[in-house]
C-alpha cells in the first residue's frame, strides 16, 4: 500500500495545478486579490456565527459551511493553494483517482507524530502511522487521525489580522521592520518570546540565531499540559534536565503511581506498542507483564492494571515513600497506610523487587517533582536504567523562563514586544497570572497560530499559521528520531509556517520554507545532500546516528511521610482525552468522539468519586461549583467509579472564548482553578449549585447486568467454555475461497479510541452534533463498550471494541425487503446504500445493534469533512442504513492488486482502518479459511469466544477473552 | 351464542318500512348539522396529518423520536393497532355470514366500511415510515435495471402483499355486499342526481331469480375467503416481530396473541361505532339492544383469550429461562415503560370484567365507555410491545431510550382525520345497514312467527 | 318462431310465498322461460325455477389455483433470476414464499368469481326491459315479480296474461321489448 514519490512529483503536480487552477479562477482571482474583498469575507462569516451561536448545534454546524466557501475563495488569492481544486489539466505522472503516500509528520505538544499521508488528486484524505517509523510502526492515536479535518477545519485562520480586523502580510511585514530596528537598537531589550515545547532543529535554530543577535531577548515556554514538571524533577533527581524514555516491552513489572502510560498524549503510541508486545510475549507463558496501577483518576492505564488503588494526590506521595522504602532506597518510612494500600504496596513493592532489571516504577509527569525523583532513585536501584527506562536529551531542547516570569515582567512593564509562536497562554494559563490582561499592557503583541483564538484577541497583531501537512519543516519523535515534514496539499489560507514566521522576524523578505529547513539539515547531510534529504522524506524519517543515553545517578530527595494535614477536596486536572488542552477543540469531529471511559461528546464534565457524589447529594449532569482561592468554576457532575474518594478531576480543552468558533460554549475553562506554581493540583472546596445539563452520550448503561459480554479467563481456567453446537435449519457454508473474518483481543484492548477514529475517517463516517448523539443517533461504526464489575468505588473495567460482527446466519439480512443488505460469498454481511429505503428492519433485528441510520441529511451538517472524504467510500444520503464493512474497499483494492499480478490475497495484505490504527494489535483480520493466517490462529485459541452465541447468528467477527493475572486479587 | 332462534329484530315493522327507512337516509338525511359538525372537525385532523406528512417526507424520519436501538416506534405499532382494528369488520361481515347469525346484518355494513378505512390508516404508515418513501416501488417484483427483485423472505416483504390483499378483498366483499341496496336506493331515489348516482354504482341491479343465486355464491365465497385471510393477516403482522432474534419478540405464541388482540380491539371499535349511528341515525329498531349484548359478549370472550396471551408471553419467558427473555419481561413490568404495560392490562382487562353483567352489556354507555378503554388498551399493549423490546435487548451497551416527539403524535391523531372523513362520507352516501339481509332476516322471523 | 314483439309479462306477488306458489304452478303447466325479481334472495325460487350455474364457485377454485402458481412463479422465479446470500437462508425457501403464495390465492381466488359474478350476469347493464314497468320499483322494496319472457313456446301476450291472474298475481303486466 506504500507506493511512494519522491516530492518533486509533488511540486510537479502543483506547479500545473497552478497553472490549471488559476485559468479556472482568474474572475475570482481578481476579487480575492482586492482587500475589499477580503474583508468582506471575513467579515461575513463571523457576524453569521455570532447569531447563531445561540441556536442548536446541528444549524450552527451547518453554517460552518459557509465559512469553507468563503474561505475557498479567500484561498485561490495565493495559487497554489489551488492544489485543494480538482484538475483542470491532469499532470503525466499523477492519474486522478490513484491514491499515493507520502511520508510526512504532524505535530502534538511539539513532538512529530510520523505519518504517511494518503493523496488523491492532491487532496490529503487519510492519515496513518508511518509503518517505517520506529515510534508508529503504523499506528496511530485519534489526534494524529483527526489532524486530518484540523487540516480542513472551516474555523481556521484565513488571514493575518489586526487589532481583530483584517489585513495583510504587508502589512504585517511593514509593522515588524519598525520594530525590528528598535530591537536590534537596544539588543533585544523587552522583546519576549512564547513557545510551546518545540522540538523541530529548524525552529530551535532560528530562535537561537535570533536570541544570539539579539542577547537581551528571552524565551519563554509554555506547553499547558506538557512536562514542565518532570524537568523540575530531573533537575532534583540528576540535577540537570534529562528525559525519560520507558521501554515497556521489556516490563514485566510495572508500578505507576498516577502515570496514564496508556492514556492519551504524545506517548501513548510509544507505549502501548511496548506494553503489548510484552503482554502478547506473557500469554504464551514468557514472563509477566503485571501493572500494578494506584491513581486518583481513572486513567486508560487502571483499566488494564493487574492491581489498582484509587489514591487520592496527597496519598500518591505516601506510597512512592513506601515503595520506596520497602527496597531500600529511603530509610524508615512510616507512612500510615491503610490496609488495602498497604496491601497494594507490599504487593508492587514485591514485584519491583522480583523483576529487577526487568521493572519499572514510573510517576506521573503531573506529580510533585519529589515523588518524580524518588521513582528516578527507586529505577536505579532496581537497575532498570538502561534496560526498562533510559534517560536523554530532552527533545524539547529549548532552555527558557516560565510563562510566569513573563506575567510578572510585563506586569513590571518591562516588556515592549511578546511575540507568541502557536500555542494559547492567555486561554491555557493559570488565571492566577492575568495573563490576557498583563498582555494588554505590552506595546507590540504578535501572535502565530492555527486559530484566531483567545491569545490572537488579546494581540495586536495575528497571523495564521500553515497546518503541518501544508508545511515544509521538521521535528523530532518520541524515539528521538526526527522527520522532515513536505506539504501534501496546497495552502489553503493565507499562512506562513512558523519557520516563515521566525524568518520574517529576523528581515528575511520572502522566506521560502522549504529553504529553511533545508539550511536546517545541510550540516548533517553533508556532501550527498540531495540523496539524503529525497531518502528522508521518502521514509518519513532521517537517518542519523542517535547519541548515547545519558548516564545519570539520582540523589534521593525527602519527601512527605506523613499525610498532610488535608482541609477541602484535591481538585485534580487533566487534559482531556479528546480535545487535549484545547488545540483540537474546534475540530467537530473529535468533539464527538466518545470520551473513552465516560463515552461522554460534546461536553466536559466535573469528574467526582461516588463518594463525593455521595455527600454532596448529586448525580451526573447536577451543577456543583469547585472554588480554589480566588478562582471558581461551575459544570455538570460526573460520578467517575473508580475515582480517589476526595477528588474531583477537572478537565483542559473547554471553556473557550472565541465567539464564532464551534467550541464557544461548551464546558468551563480550567485555567480559572490552576495555580503558576503547582498547575495540576490544588485543595479547594466544593458545592452543589442550581442547574444541570445532561450529557450526550454514546453509551448510557454502563454495567454487565450479570452478562459476560466480556469473558475472561485466569491461569487456572485458561480457556473460556467450548463453544455449543448450534443447530441449525439452513444450509452450511462450504470453507472455500476467501472467508474474511475479524479477532478482537479483549487482553489487548486499551480503550484508545484509535479505532474509531481511523474508521470515522477511512469510511466518511459523518459528524451529526451534540442534540443528535443525546437522542442516540450517533454514527460510529466501530463503537468501543464499557463496561463496569464490581463495587462502584473501585471496580474493574473493561473495554470491548464493538463493530459489525458479520454473522454468517444474519438475522438483518432476512429482514430486508429489498436484498440492500446481504450476504457475499467470501462472508462479508454488505449493507447496499443505494439500495437501501430506509425500512429499519435490519437494524430492529440485529442483536448486536451496530448499524447506524441517516435520519437527517447529515452530509450538510459537517461540511469540514467533505474534502477529507475517502473517494472509495460512498457518503451516505438521508434515509439510509450504515454499518461497518469490514473496509470493503481496502479487500476490493488488494483483490484488484492480486488480480494484476494473477495471484491470490496474501495473508496480512488486506488491514482494516481499525486494525492498522491499532497501536496493541488488538484487532487482527483476514481469510480465517487460511490456516496459517492470525486471525484463524485466534479461533482456534483457548481464549476464543463468539458474543451473544446464544442467538446462533454464528458471527464472523469473534473475540479473545480478557486474561485475568489476579483473579480473586482487589482488582478482580 | 344461541342468538339466531330468539327474534334479533322487532317483528311488526314491514319489509317496506325498513327499506324506506333505510334508503331515506343518503337520500333524505336526516341529521346534517350533527354530521356536517363531525366532518369539519375530521377535516381538522386530515389536514394536521397532511401537514405532518409534508414536513416528514421534506425533512425525514429523523422528526420522530427514533433512534438505535429503538428505531420503530410509533409508525409500526400505530399500524399494527389501526391493522388490528379493521379485522373486526372482516370477522363480525364474514364469520357470522357463514355461521348464519343473522343478528351480524345490522352491522356488518358500517363495521366493513370501517375495516377498508382502518386498511387505509394503518397501510399508509410503513410508506411513512420509510427513510426514502420515494422508493416504496422497489418492494414490488418489477424488472429493475440492476436485475435485483424484492427479498420475498422479509416479513416487511409480507406486509405489503398481506396488506394490498387484504385492502382489495375487503372492497370488493364490500362493494359486492352494497349492489343490490345500491338498486333498492337508486329505486327510492327521486331526485335526478341520485338517480344517476345510484343508478350507476348499482350496475342496473334488478334482483333476478339467477343473479341473486350467483350473487350469493359470489358473496359466501368472499366470505369464507376472508377469514383465513384475516388470521394470515395478522399472523404475518406479528411474525414481523417473531421473525426478528429480539427478546420479547421472538416467541411462537405471537400470531394467535396478535390475531386475538386484533378481533378484540377491533370489536371495541365497533361496538363504539354501532352505539353512535344508532343514535345518530335513530335506529334502535334494527341495531338493538340485543345486538349490544351480543357485541358486549363477543369483547369479553376475545378479551380473556387476550389475557391468556398476556399470561403464557411471561410464562414463556421463565420456561425458556433464557436470560434476556427474563430481563425483557423485568424491563416490561417493572422497567422505564412499566405504565404501558400497566396500563395496558387495567385499560384492557380491568374494566373489561364489567360486561359480566348484562344490564352493563345492553348500556350503551357502559358498552361505548368500557370499548373506548380496550382501544387505548390495545395501544398501549402494541407500544409496549414494540418500545419495551427494544430499548432494551441484548447488549448492555446499546441500551437506549424513547419518546415520542410531536410529530410523532400528530401523524398519529392525524391518521383520525384520515379514518373519519371518508367514513363519515360514506354513511352519508350509501345505506349504513344492509337493507336486503335486514329484509331477508326480518321476513324469516315473520315466517317462523306466522308457522307458530 | 317469429322475434317477439314484447319482453315478457310481469306479475306482482305480495309475498314470497306467493311468488313460489305461482312460479311452482308455472312450471307445472309447462312455462319454462320464466324469471322472477325479488328484494331479496328468496330460498327454493331457484330449484322452482330449476336454474342451476356453479360456475361462479369454480372460478373461484381457478382463481386460487392461479393466484398460489404466480406467487410462487414469482418468487421462484426472482430468487432463480438473481440468487442471493440472504442470512444464510436456502435460494429457494418455501416456507418463507408460502405467506405471500397464500395471499395471492386468496387474492385472485376472491376476484375471479366476483368478476365472474358480475359478468355472468351481464352487468353492468344500466337499462333493462322490465325497468319499464310501473311498479318495477318495488321489486327491490317489499314486492316481489314473476316474470314469463315472449320467448317461452307458450307465451301469449293475452292468455299468459289472465293465467297469471288466476295464479293469484296482483297486477299482471306487459314489459315491451
Amino acid at each position: 500500500m506504500t507506493q511512494r514519490s519522491a516530492p518533486f512529483d509533488l511540486a510537479a503536480i502543483r506547479h500545473r495545478l497552478t497553472q490549471g487552477g488559476s485559468r479556472q479562477w482568474s474572475s475570482v482571482e481578481e476579487l480575492t486579490d482586492d482587500d475589499e474583498f477580503r474583508r468582506w469575507v471575513e467579515a461575513e462569516f463571523p457576524a453569521a456565527a455570532t447569531i447563531l451561536a445561540g441556536t442548536g448545534r446541528r444549524t450552527f454546524l451547518k453554517l460552518m459551511g459557509a465559512s469553507l466557501m468563503m474561505a475557498g475563495l479567500a484561498g485561490c488569492g495565493e495559487g497554489r493553494s489551488d492544489a485543494a481544486l480538482p484538475y483542470v489539466n491532469q499532470p503525466e505522472n499523477a492519474p486522478p483517482g490513484i491514491a499515493r503516500h507520502f511520508a510526512t509528520a504532524v505535530t502534538f505538544e511539539g513532538y512529530a507524530q510520523p505519518v504517511l499521508a494518503t493523496v488523491y488528486n492532491g487532496r490529503p484524505t487519510k492519515l496513518d502511522g508511518n509503518p517505517e517509523h520506529p515510534a508508529a510502526r503504523g499506528a496511530s492515536d485519534a489526534f494524529m487521525q483527526a489532524a486530518l479535518l484540523q487540516l480542513y477545519d472551516p474555523m481556521r485562520s484565513k488571514t493575518p489580522l489586526q487589532k481583530g480586523q483584517p489585513t495583510t502580510w504587508a502589512a504585517i511585514e511593514s509593522m515588524v521592520n519598525t520594530a525590528r530596528a528598535q530591537w536590534t537598537a537596544q539588543g533585544g531589550m523587552g522583546l519576549r518570546f512564547v513557545v510551546g515545547d518545540i522540538t523541530s532543529p529548524t525552529i530551535i535554530r532560528q530562535l537561537r540565531t535570533l536570541i544570539s543577535a539579539l542577547p537581551e531577548a528571552r524565551i519563554h515556554r509554555f506547553e499547558p499540559v506538557g512536562c514542565a514538571n518532570r524537568q523540575t524533577a530531573m533537575q532534583l533527581a540528576f540535577g540537570r534536565v534529562a528525559e525519560p524514555v520507558y521501554a515497556l516491552e521489556q516490563c514485566e513489572a510495572i508500578v505507576s503511581l498516577d502515570d496514564d502510560l496508556l492514556g492519551p498524549g504524545p506517548w501513548q503510541v510509544w507505549h502501548a506498542q511496548g506494553w503489548a508486545k510484552r503482554r502478547g510475549e506473557m500469554k504464551p507463558g514468557e514472563g509477566r507483564a503485571r501493572v500494578h496501577v494506584a491513581e486518583c483518576v481513572p486513567g486508560l492505564t487502571g483499566v488494564v492494571a493487574t492491581t489498582r488503588l484509587a489514591a487520592d494526590p496527597p496519598r500518591i506521595t505516601l506510597l512512592a515513600g513506601a515503595i520506596a522504602a520497602r527496597l531500600g532506597v529511603m530509610q524508615g518510612q512510616s507512612a500510615t497506610l491503610s490496609d488495602a494500600e498497604h496491601q497494594w504496596v507490599t504487593r508492587a513493592a514485591e514485584d519491583l523487587d522480583a523483576h529487577r532489571g526487568r521493572s519499572l516504577f514510573s510517576v506521573g509527569a503531573h506529580a510533585p517533582a519529589r515523588v518524580q525523583a524518588v521513582a528516578c532513585a527507586v529505577n536505579e536501584k532496581l537497575g532498570n536504567v538502561g534496560r526498562t527506562v533510559r534517560y536523554r536529551e530532552p527533545m524539547a531542547a529549548l532552555e527558557g523562563g516560565s510563562l510566569a516570569d513573563l506575567a510578572r515582567d510585563m506586569q513590571a512593564g518591562a516588556v515592549t514586544t511578546v511575540i507568541v509562536l502557536d500555542c494559547n497562554p492567555a486561554y491555557a494559563a493559570p488565571a492566577e497570572l492575568r495573563f490576557a490582561e498583563a498582555l494588554g499592557r505590552v506595546p507590540t503583541t504578535l501572535h502565530a497560530g492555527l486559530y484566531a483564538d483567545e491569545t490572537a484577541a488579546a494581540c495586536g497583531w495575528h497571523v495564521p499559521l500553515s497546518h503541518a501537512l501544508e508545511s515544509w519543516g521538521d521535528a523530532r519523535a518520541v524515539d528521538g528520531s526526527a522527520t522532515i515534514l513536505q506539504p501534501v496539499i496546497g495552502r489553503l489560507y493565507q499562512s506562513r509556517t512558523v519557520p516563515e514566521v521566525l524568518a520574517m522576524l529576523s528581515g528575511a523578505v520572502g522566506p521560502d520554507a522549504q529553504a529553511l529547513v533545508r539550511e536546517t539539515w545541510a550540516g548533517t547531510f553533508g556532501d550527498d545532500f540531495d540523496g539524503r534529504w529525497r531518502q528522508a522524506l521518502h521514509d518519513g524519517i532521517v537517518q542519523e546516528e542517535q547519541p548515547a543515553p545519558l548516564s545519570l545517578s539520582a540523589r534521593v530527595p525527602d519527601i512527605a511521610t506523613e499525610p498532610a494535614p488535608a482541609e477541602g477536596i484535591d481538585i485534580v486536572f487533566r487534559p482531556d482525552p479528546c480535545v487535549w488542552d484545547g488545540r483540537f477543540s474546534d475540530v467537530a469531529w473529535l468533539q464527538e468522539l466518545p470520551k473513552p471511559l465516560t463515552k461522554i461528546t460534546w461536553d466536559c464534565p466535573v469528574a467526582i468519586s461516588p463518594q463525593l457524589a455521595d455527600t454532596l447529594k448529586v448525580g451526573n449532569g447536577d451543577f456543583v461549583e469547585l472554588a480554589a482561592g480566588p478562582g471558581k468554576i461551575a459544570g455538570p457532575v460526573w460520578v467517575m467509579p473508580g475515582q480517589a474518594a476526595n477528588t474531583a478531576a477537572v478537565f483542559l480543552g473547554y471553556g473557550r472564548a472565541v465567539h464564532r468558533n464551534l467550541s464557544h460554549g461548551l464546558g468551563y475553562a480550567a485555567s480559572a482553578l490552576r495555580g503558576a506554581d503547582d498547575p495540576w493540583h490544588v485543595k479547594g472546596t466544593i458545592r452543589r449549585v442550581d442547574g444541570h445539563r445532561s450529557f450526550a452520550t454514546s453509551q448510557l448503561h454502563h454495567r454487565m447486568e450479570g452478562f459476560d459480554f466480556v469473558k475472561e479467563v485466569t491461569a487456572s481456567r485458561p480457556t473460556t467454555p467450548p463453544p455449543k453446537p448450534q443447530p441449525t435449519l439452513y444450509p452450511e457454508k462450504s470453507p472455500e475461497g476467501y472467508g474474511w473474518a475479524m479477532s478482537i483481543d479483549l487482553d489487548r484492548c486499551i480503550g484508545c479510541n484509535a479505532c474509531i477514529a481511523a474508521c470515522n475517517i477511512e469510511n466518511n463516517v459523518l459528524v451529526v452534533g451534540r442534540d443528535q448523539v443525546a437522542m442516540g443517533r450517533e454514527m460510529l461504526w466501530l463503537r468501543v463498550d464499557r463496561y463496569y464489575s464490581g463495587d462502584i468505588e473501585n471496580p474493574r473495567s473493561y473495554f470491548q471494541p464493538v463493530p459489525c460482527m458479520h454473522c454468517e446466519m444474519a438475522p438483518c439480512e432476512m429482514g430486508c425487503p429489498v436484498n440492500a443488505t446481504t450476504h457475499s460469498p467470501e462472508g462479508l454481511n454488505q449493507q447496499i446504500y443505494n439500495r437501501c429505503i430506509g425500512t429499519r428492519t435490519c437494524s430492529s433485528y440485529c442483536p448486536y445493534k451496530v448499524r447506524r441510520f441517516n435520519w437527517f441529511d447529515y452530509r450538510k451538517i459537517d461540511p469540514a469533512t467533505d474534502a477529507a472524504h475517502n473517494p472509495d467510500v460512498t457518503v451516505r444520503s438521508r434515509g439510509v442504513m450504515e454499518k461497518c464493512t469490514y473496509c470493503v474497499q481496502r479487500i476490493e483494492a488488494a483483490r484488484a492488486a492480486a488480480d494484476k499480478e494473477n495471484r491470490d490475497i496474501r495473508p496480512g495484505e488486506v488491514t482494516t482502518a481499525c486494525q492498522q490504527a491499532c497501536p496493541t494489535q488488538a484487532i487482527s483480520f483476514g481469510n480465517m479459511n487460511n490456516g496459517d493466517e492470525e486471525v484463524s490462529k485466534r479461533r482456534r485459541s483457548g481464549r476464543h469466544y463468539v458474543l451473544l452465541e446464544e442467538v446462533g447468528t454464528r458471527p464472523r467477527t469473534t473475540y479473545l477473552a480478557r486474561w485475568n493475572d489476579d483473579p480473586g486479587g482487589e482488582g478482580a | 351464542m344461541t342468538m339466531s332462534e330468539a327474534p334479533i329484530l322487532p317483528r311488526d315493522q314491514s319489509l317496506g318500512d325498513v327499506t324506506d327507512q333505510l334508503a331515506r337516509i343518503p337520500l333524505h338525511f336526516p341529521t346534517r348539522r350533527r354530521w356536517l359538525i363531525a366532518l369539519s372537525l375530521s377535516m381538522l385532523l386530515l389536514t394536521l396529518f397532511a401537514v405532518s406528512v409534508v414536513v416528514l417526507f421534506t425533512r425525514g424520519v429523523g422528526i420522530w423520536g427514533l433512534n438505535i436501538p429503538v428505531n420503530w416506534a410509533f409508525a409500526i405499532h400505530n399500524y399494527v393497532w389501526w391493522l388490528g382494528i379493521g379485522h373486526a369488520g372482516t370477522l363480525i361481515s364474514a364469520l357470522l355470514l357463514l355461521m348464519g347469525r343473522e343478528w351480524r346484518n345490522s352491522l356488518n355494513r358500517f363495521a366493513e366500511t370501517m375495516t377498508l378505512f382502518a386498511v387505509v390508516c394503518a397501510g399508509i404508515y410503513p410508506v411513512l415510515h420509510l427513510g426514502r418513501p420515494w422508493y416504496l416501488y422497489w418492494m414490488f417484483p418489477y424488472p429493475a435495471t440492476m436485475g435485483v427483485w424484492p427479498q420475498f423472505r422479509s416479513p416487511l416483504e409480507w406486509d405489503i402483499w398481506a396488506v394490498l390483499t387484504y385492502l382489495t378483498v375487503s372492497v370488493v366483499f364490500w362493494y359486492v355486499g352494497l349492489i343490490p341496496d345500491l338498486g333498492a336506493a337508486r329505486d327510492r331515489a327521486r331526485r335526478r342526481g341520485w338517480q344517476v348516482f345510484f343508478g350507476v354504482l348499482s350496475l342496473g341491479w334488478r334482483g333476478s331469480a339467477v343473479h341473486w343465486l350467483r350473487w350469493q355464491q359470489a358473496y359466501r365465497l368472499l366470505a369464507a375467503l376472508a377469514v383465513p385471510l384475516v388470521v394470515s393477516v395478522h399472523s404475518e403482522v406479528s411474525l414481523l416481530f417473531a421473525a426478528g432474534t429480539i427478546p420479547g419478540w421472538h416467541s411462537m405464541i405471537f400470531p394467535a396473541y396478535f390475531v386475538l388482540g386484533a378481533a378484540f380491539s377491533g370489536f371495541a371499535v365497533v361496538a363504539m361505532i354501532a352505539i353512535v349511528i344508532r343514535s345518530l341515525f335513530a335506529l334502535k329498531n334494527l341495531v338493538t339492544d340485543d345486538h349490544l349484548d351480543i357485541l358486549g359478549k363477543v369483547l369479553l370472550a376475545t378479551g380473556l383469550m387476550t389475557a391468556y396471551g398476556y399470561v403464557f408471553e411471561i410464562f414463556d419467558a421463565f420456561y425458556s429461562g433464557e436470560a434476556h427473555e427474563i430481563q425483557t419481561v423485568h424491563d416490561r413490568i417493572a422497567g422505564a415503560y412499566a405504565w404501558t404495560y400497566w396500563g395496558a392490562i387495567v385499560f384492557n382487562f380491568v374494566f373489561l370484567q364489567l360486561l359480566w353483567w348484562r344490564c352493563a352489556r345492553r348500556s350503551p354507555l357502559v358498552l361505548f365507555l368500557v370499548s373506548t378503554s380496550v382501544a387505548i388498551g390495545m395501544w398501549l399493549e402494541r407500544y409496549m410491545i414494540l418500545v419495551t423490546s427494544l430499548y432494551r435487548d441484548f447488549l448492555v451497551s446499546s441500551w437506549g431510550s424513547y419518546t415520542p416527539t410531536f410529530w410523532d403524535w400528530s401523524i398519529y391523531i392525524g391518521t383520525f382525520g384520515l379514518f373519519m372523513v371518508p367514513f363519515l362520507l360514506i354513511i352519508r352516501l350509501f345505506p349504513v345497514i344492509a337493507i336486503s339481509e335486514t329484509k331477508e332476516v326480518l321476513h324469516e322471523e315473520q315466517a317462523e312467527a306466522s308457522h307458530g | 318462431m317469429a322475434e317477439p314483439r314484447a319482453y315478457g309479462l310481469l306479475a306482482e306477488f305480495d309475498t314470497p310465498e306467493a311468488l313460489l306458489d305461482a312460479a311452482r304452478r308455472a312450471r307445472e303447466d309447462g312455462y319454462r322461460d320464466l324469471d322472477a325479481f325479488t328484494p331479496f334472495p328468496v330460498h327454493g325460487l331457484a330449484e322452482v325455477l330449476d336454474i342451476r350455474d356453479t360456475r361462479v364457485l369454480w372460478l373461484g377454485l381457478a382463481g386460487g389455483v392461479f393466484g398460489f402458481a404466480l406467487a410462487l412463479l414469482m418468487q421462484v422465479g426472482a430468487n432463480w433470476s438473481y440468487p442471493l446470500d440472504v442470512g444464510g437462508r436456502p435460494v429457494y425457501a418455501l416456507s418463507a414464499f408460502a405467506v405471500i403464495a397464500f395471499e395471492l390465492t386468496v387474492l385472485f381466488a376472491a376476484l375471479f368469481p366476483a368478476i365472474g359474478m358480475l359478468a355472468l350476469n351481464g352487468l353492468p347493464r344500466l337499462n333493462y326491459p322490465v325497468f319499464a314497468a310501473s311498479h318495477f320499483h318495488l321489486a327491490s322494496r317489499d314486492r316481489f315479480f314473476l316474470c314469463v319472457r315472449a320467448g317461452d313456446a307458450r307465451f301469449d301476450p293475452e292468455q299468459t296474461a289472465q293465467y297469471l291472474g288466476r295464479i293469484g298475481a296482483r297486477t299482471v303486466e306487459l314489459v315491451p321489448a
